[in-house]
Order: C-alpha cells, then structure tokens, then sequence
C-alpha cells in the first residue's frame, strides 16, 4: 500500500515537473526514474527486460541516424525549396499538404519515420518565410497520430490490439479507415480556424522563386546511398512480419549498413540522435513501468470494467479511459494494460467473440486517437517536441496542450458516435 | 556443425576488420551483430536479455555523464596544471605517479570509472607538455587493469569470481596484491623505456601548461563543488553498495541523475559529450560473444583444452594460459563467465576440495587481467580509453588496435611469465 502511495507520489512530482518546464523534461523524468530504481520500486534487472521497450527506442535510434546522415545530403533542402515553389508560397496550400501528407504516410509507414522526415522540411520553409513553425508542426504531430490509427501497421496501440484480438491488416481497414478519413478531415478543418491568422501568405515566399533548388543537393553521391539504404529500410518494414524481423532491428540494421557503405564516423552519425529524445523515453518507461507494477492502471481499468454490465455503456468507458489514460501516459503503456481486461470480459460477462469485436475497436480507438491529447501520448509527439526545440519557438507541454486536448475529445466523440451507430447493441 | 563453422568466420572476419581499422570499429562490430541477429543465431529478445550486460553500460553511462558534467567545471584541466607544476616537468614523475595513482583508483573503484576519470587528466597533461599521449593511455590501461585485479571490488571479473568461490576480499588483497604490485612495477619502467622517444616534449618551455594559472583553469566553482559532491557521494555509495543493497549500474544512474538535476544543465549539452561509439562498440561486442557463449564454443574449447592435464599445477598453469588468450581476444568478463563453471565443474571431476582449487581461482584471476590489458579488446575500460584517444582528432595521438597491441603484448607475455612463476612457487611448491 505505502509502496502503491510512494509510487503515485513520484509519478505525480514526475508528470508536475513535466508541466512547469522549470526543468528540462528529460532531467525531471530521470530523476523521476532514479528515484523509482534507487528505492527498488523497480529492479534495473525489470526495468530493463520488462518495462523498456527496445523495439521504440532501436526504432528512434536506426530512424535519427538514418535521417541525419539524409541530412547531411541536402535533401531536405532540396524537398524545402521545390515544395515552396510548386505552392508559389501559399501558407494553407502548405498547411494542408504537410497535414494529409503526414497522416497518409503515417498510416503506412510508423509515424516517428515520416515525423523525423516532415518536421525538418517544414522548419526549412516556415523559417527561410519567417513564419512560425509550430502551427505546421503541432498539425503533423496531430495527423501523424490519427494516420496511425487508420492501419494495422499505422500505429503501436493497432499492433497491439491486432496481435491480441487476431484481426487482419483488412479488418483493420474496413473498421478504423472510414472514421479515421472523418476525424481528420475534422481536426484539420478545426486546426485550420485556430491558426488561420499563421497561414496568411504575406510575401515572403518572393525569395524561394530565385532559389535553385538542384544546388541545395551538395552531396549527390552520399544521396545515393543514403536513399538506397533508406528504400531498403522501408521495405523492410513493410515486409517485417513476413521475414519475421522486428521493425526496430530493421531500422537498427539499415542504419548501420549506411555507417558502413558511407563510412561516416560513428560518432559523427550518433551526434544527430536525439539523445534527449531517446533518454527522456527511457525515464518514462521506467516511472510508467513502476505504475504498471503496483498495478495502478489495471485497478483504474478493472474498476471500470467491473462496475459496468451494460455493453453498450461499457464501449464508451473503454474508449474514453483508454483514450485519456493514453494521453497522459503513453498509449502503449495504457493499451497493453487493458488487452487483458478486454480478453477477460470475455470470459466474464460471457461476452461472445463477435460481440467482443467493438469492445476491441474502442481500445484501438481510445490508446490511437487519445495519444493526441499531451506531447506524452505518443513517440511521435515527444520527438517533434524535441525537434521544435532547435527551433526559436519552443512546444511546451502547455502550449500543446491547449490545442491537442480539445482535439482529443473532439476526436472520440466524433468515435463514440462512430460506434454506437456501427455496431448495434445487443 | 555448420552454424558453428559459420558463426566462427563472421567473428574471424570481424576481428580481422577491427584489426585492419579500414572501417570504425563500432560500425563493424555491430554489422556483425545484425548478421549475428538476421541468422538467429541469436534473437533480439535474448541478447537484449541475456547477453546485453545492463549493469556496465549503466555504469559506463552514468559514469560518463558525470565526469562528462565535471568536466564542464574545469576541474581536470585544474588538477593537471597543478600536477605538472607540482613536478616541475619532470615526465618521468609524472608518469610514475600517475600510473601508482591509475592503480591505486582502479583497486578502489571499478576500471571503467577510474580511466573515465583519469584519462581527460593525462590527456590534458600530455598536451600541456607537447608529447605524444599514447604512452600514458596505454599506461593508464595497464595500470587500471592491474590495479583493479588487486581486490574483489576493483574489477568484474573478480567480482564473478569471489561470487563463486566464496573467497573474501581479505583472500584476494594477500593473494593478488603481491603479484600485482610486482607486475606494475616491472611494466612502468618497461613502458618508459620502449616509449621515450615519444614522450620528448616539442613544445617550448614557454608555451608549456607550467606557465598556465590553475586558479583560472575552473570556470565553474560552484559546478565543480556540485560535481565533486556528487561524485563522492557516488564513490562512497559503491563502496558500500553491498550493505545498501544498490547494485553499482543504479548508484552510477542515481548520481549521474541528480547531478544533471542540481547542476541545471540541459541534457542535450551532456549527452553530446558522451562517447556513443564505445557504448555501441560494447553492445556490439556483448551481442557477438553472446552469440559464440549460446552456441556453446567457449566452454567446449575451454574443457577440451583442460582435459589434456591431469595434475593441478598443470591445469592452473593451462587455467592461467588459456584465459590470458581468450581475455586478449574476447575481453575479460566473458572469459571470466564462461571458466568459473569450467573450474567449478573439474573440482567435482578431480575430487579436490574447494580449499584445493583455491590456486585455479587465483590463476584465473591473473591470466584474466593480464590477457585483459594485452589487447584493445581485453576489457572494457580500454575500449574507453581508445574512443578518449580519438575524440583528440589526431592522427598520430589515436590509440589503434596495432598501436595498442605492439607496446602492450610483449609487456604482457612478460607478465604472464612472471605470474607464472608466482603462482607455481607460491602455490605448487613446498617451502
């Protein structure tokens, strides 16, 4: 009990030292996690085999080096400048094709991949038009999440909800598509209003029509091979469930064939990783694993799972705790933690299999569209957090928070009625 | 069969490309490793769980972030201006103390600390005289490693070995701290001799760090009041890490942890300086010897090789020999990890009691800090000190595995003699 009490207390410090930003992020969640490890709430030797999660962080670390070596080729700038120009400079022209754009490669791709390749091309131009970034950027970090939603392979929390319940890439397809085509075309419409004073072109864009973009290349050769290795790479996920090779090591091995083929020194690949990124996740894994221990989110989840006969009201709980949960938490963390609660309703309430089904599509729903909702939802979210702060204009858990929360709830009413309507109640 | 054909030419052909350096070491190692993982020859799942040693990269990284932070102090570039006028330029006191000072720190604390520690100091030292730092760093290898085979906490592989065999960290100064002291004592002035053309200075008196103010060296008192507590607490913590119940990794994360906090830098600023190619090349490296440790290659060459004897002293000198060879080649814990069984096992098979085999712990304990220092790849610590070397960007200041391994293997064959000698007349013969 004390234990349970302890651990909530740090949790709380952990996540109000987050907010106030008086300390960088990363520091206050590695103390966080110190403190959890130093009073053996969590032994490394768990932390390390349960709760820290290899295959994000493998697939963050072989994605940043991959990209920054990308980086070095001038491709981006090349990307920048060409895309400028095909818009002659038009502010919401842009606004809408970064924001389909990072949602549609979301939902093939991981979002981190298209993340770590969109947010410096959008930094590019808004910057070289002396525009604020983060409208763009706090878009993709919205639409990569609800892209994500749309596939099997879009997202963590889809993974892990079609291992556990055993649908295909098609059942995916067939359930989540046609709501995710809804919530986005929603949240951009709403994302378009709230900064619609950022998107006026003014005529700053003057400047990229002298531009050349052929001359932003200035390593032709290292392109080559980068883009090669990164072609393969892509492949590679695509096809890691028929080889039967995690994703991560996917990334991890494609990034070190570039380090091989390119001969770039180490060293000089790894310092474009974002280490504070990386070790800001490895502190959160280990505090949320220390929850996850004392049980905190599947007595919350059992609570609600218990208290509810009614099926109909149970899919809303499911997908309103799963979604909040996500938000504040992590939506990996909170979906694993309810598969089990779901896989025993079944047993319990004697639920049928096929009746389970929507009870499955609300946790997809809930841990996806709920990681929207604070920079801590989702991998992508906190690397563009990291990313942004290269920037002049920082994203603050604050100052996202205002825009992704209402987002949030907006996206799972819009899914709370999707489901009542689709899935008719018993 | 043919898996273990194939698993032995991908670790003969990564050793000959760590060896040949036409490609950074880290990137080969870990090739090798996602050839290791895409054969199964091991899953990810298991390296990660079983092979990937979470307690040293904790504690190197850990470790790293503070002296890292430390470093921002000024406190190194202090402490080495005072040493060098405290010996008026004298290089060969130097050297001598900061070889007993390397020992003494590593018989204290582990190696990886004290090179970490050590390392920026000489390296600092070596360019305010204008001479060749390589001398040192291969000193201060050797020195750490012999230093912290002195006791049972110096180094992990005799933590292994006392978790084992019972012995107490009395039984291991008596029975260690002999034969240590003697081979340092044989390797410094054998060192000095082979490399004092390197060690001439080239730069003027005038320009040299005996002109400099220490007083100004430190830009940063309060950091360095900070760092320094912070690092004590966490040198204090280790010593007693036993009766805390913490294992080392966590008291290094802790300390690195609140130093971040109570010092207020940004993280990004520390991470930056943290050598990232060491921590991989070390993964890598885990990964790889995991790979042969799995398909059983260690211990079968390992019993193979023992069976030939059948008299104690025989096996404690092949014991003593053959973890020298596997130390120099796959570094010294794995060694370590995969003889205790082997040693345990022939106990039982010879019928001795544990007091009789007491002299193979010894002999394993030796060969293993000797084969540990002959290489680049022995142990960990000189895998840090290697990436210290090339942070420099000199050319002619970068410890390679050729470098390393021409001034360090005939000292240790050297050593290895007279452990042999020590350990036969200690323990094989009657008085």
């Amino acid at each position: 009990m004390f234990k349970t009490l302890a651990v909530l207390l740090i949790f709380i410090l952990t996540y109000l030292g987050i907010v106030r930003e008086r300390i960088h992020r990363t520091t206050v969640v590695l103390l966080g996690a110190g403190a959890v490890l130093v009073l053996g709430f969590v032994a490394l030797d768990d932390a390390w085999r349960v709760y820290f999660d290899y295959n994000t962080i493998g697939l963050l670390a072989g994605m940043m080096i991959i990209v920054g070596v990308i980086k070095k080729t001038g491709l981006l700038q090349y990307a920048a400048i060409k895309l400028t120009k095909a818009s002659r400079g038009n502010l919401l022209l842009l606004f809408l094709f970064f924001s389909l754009a990072t949602a549609f490669f979301s939902a093939f791709l991981d979002n981190v991949t298209t993340i770590l390749l969109v947010a410096p091309i959008t930094i590019l131009i808004t910057e070289r038009m002396g525009k604020n970034p983060l409208p763009f950027l706090i878009s993709e970090m919205i639409c990569s999440n609800i892209g994500g939603t749309a596939t099997l392979i879009g997202d963590p929390p889809n993974m892990l909800v079609g291992s556990a319940a055993g649908y295909s890439f098609t059942s995916f397809i067939l359930n989540l598509t046609p709501i995710v085509v809804i919530v986005l075309l929603g949240s951009i419409v709403v994302l378009g209003f709230i900064y619609r004073a950022h998107l006026r072109t003014g005529d700053q864009g003057a400047g990229f029509e002298s531009m050349d973009e052929r001359k932003a290349i200035v390593n032709p050769k290292l392109l080559r091979t980068s883009l090669i290795i990164f072609g393969l790479t892509l492949v590679g996920f695509l096809l890691h469930d028929t080889i039967h090779i995690m994703p991560s090591m996917v990334a991890l091995s494609g990034a070190v064939l570039l380090l091989l083929v390119t001969r770039i020194h180490p060293d000089e690949a790894l310092a474009e990783v974002e280490w504070s990124t990386l070790f800001f996740f490895i502190g959160l894994f280990v505090i949320v694993g220390a929850v996850e221990k004392a049980e905190l989110i599947s007595i919350v989840g059992r609570a609600i799972t218990a208290s509810v006969q009614n099926e109909v009201l149970l899919r809303i709980l499911i997908l309103w705790s799963s979604g909040i949960l996500s938000a504040f938490m992590g939506a990996v963390p909170i979906v694993t933690a309810f598969i089990p609660l779901v896989e025993n309703l079944g047993g319990k309430l004697s639920i049928p299999p096929e009746r389970l089904a929507p009870l499955w599509w609300c946790l997809a729903l809930g841990g996806s569209l709920g990681g929207i909702g604070t920079i801590l939802g989702t991998a992508a979210n906190m690397v563009v957090t990291g990313i942004s702060e290269r920037t002049r204009h920082r994203i603050t858990y604050k100052s996202y928070l205002i825009v992704g929360f209402p987002i949030m709830i907006i996206a799972l009413i819009i899914s709370t009625c999707y489901v009542l309507l689709r899935y008719k109640a018993p | 069969m043919v898996h273990t054909l194939i698993l032995l030419a991908i670790v003969l052909i990564t050793y000959i490309f760590i060896v040949t350096e036409k490609f950074h070491r880290t990137t080969v190692v870990l090739i090798s490793s996602s050839v290791i993982v895409g054969l199964r020859y091991l899953t990810p799942r298991q390296a990660w769980e079983q092979y990937i040693d979470y307690n040293t990269l904790g504690l190197l990284a850990g470790m790293m972030v503070i002296v890292a932070i430390m470093r921002k102090s000024g406190m190194f570039q202090f402490v080495a201006i005072k040493l060098a006028k405290l010996s008026k330029g004298n290089i060969w006191l130097i050297f001598r103390f900061l070889m007993s000072m390397t020992a003494c720190v590593s018989a204290v604390l582990d190696n990886i600390t004290t090179v970490l520690l050590v390392g920026p100091i000489l390296l600092l030292i070596a360019d305010g005289l204008g001479i060749n730092p390589i001398p040192f760093l291969v000193g201060s290898i050797i020195a750490a490693n012999l230093g912290g085979a002195t006791t049972l906490i110096g180094d992990p592989p005799n933590m292994l070995i006392a978790t084992s065999s019972g012995l107490s960290f009395v039984n291991f100064l008596a029975n260690m701290a002999p034969v240590a002291v003697i081979l340092l004592a044989l390797t410094v002035p054998l060192l000095w001799a082979v490399s004092r053309k390197r060690l001439r200075s080239r730069t003027p008196k005038g320009l040299s760090i005996l002109t400099f103010d220490e007083s100004k060296a430190v830009t940063d008192w309060p950091l360095l009041y900070k760092s320094l507590s912070i690092f004590s607490l966490t040198v204090v913590f280790f010593v007693l890490h036993t009766f805390l119940r913490l294992i080392p990794s966590v008291i290094a994360i802790a300390g690195a942890v609140l130093l971040l906090f109570i010092s207020g830098i940004k993280p990004e600023d520390v991470f930056r300086d943290i050598q990232w190619s060491s921590l991989l090349f070390i993964v890598g490296l885990f990964i790889v010897v995991g790979a042969l440790d799995k398909q059983g290659l260690m211990s079968s060459f390992a019993t193979r090789i023992v069976s030939l004897a059948d008299q104690l002293p025989t096996v404690a000198l092949i014991i003593l020999w053959m973890s020298f060879i596997t130390s120099a080649l796959l570094s010294s814990i794995p060694t370590a990890a995969a003889m205790i069984p082997l040693i345990r096992h022939l106990g039982v098979q010879m019928s001795l009691s544990p007091q009789e085999i007491v002299p193979l712990w010894w002999a394993l304990a030796l060969g293993v800090a000797i084969g540990g220092s002959s290489t680049l790849l022995g142990s960990i610590s000189n895998i840090v000190v290697a990436g210290m070397s090339e942070r420099l960007g000199r050319a002619d200041a970068k410890l390679t595995y050729w470098r390393y391994g021409r001034i360090a293997v005939p000292m240790m064959f050297a050593c290895l003699a007279v452990a042999t000698f020590y350990l036969y007349l200690r323990y094989f013969t009657q008085w």
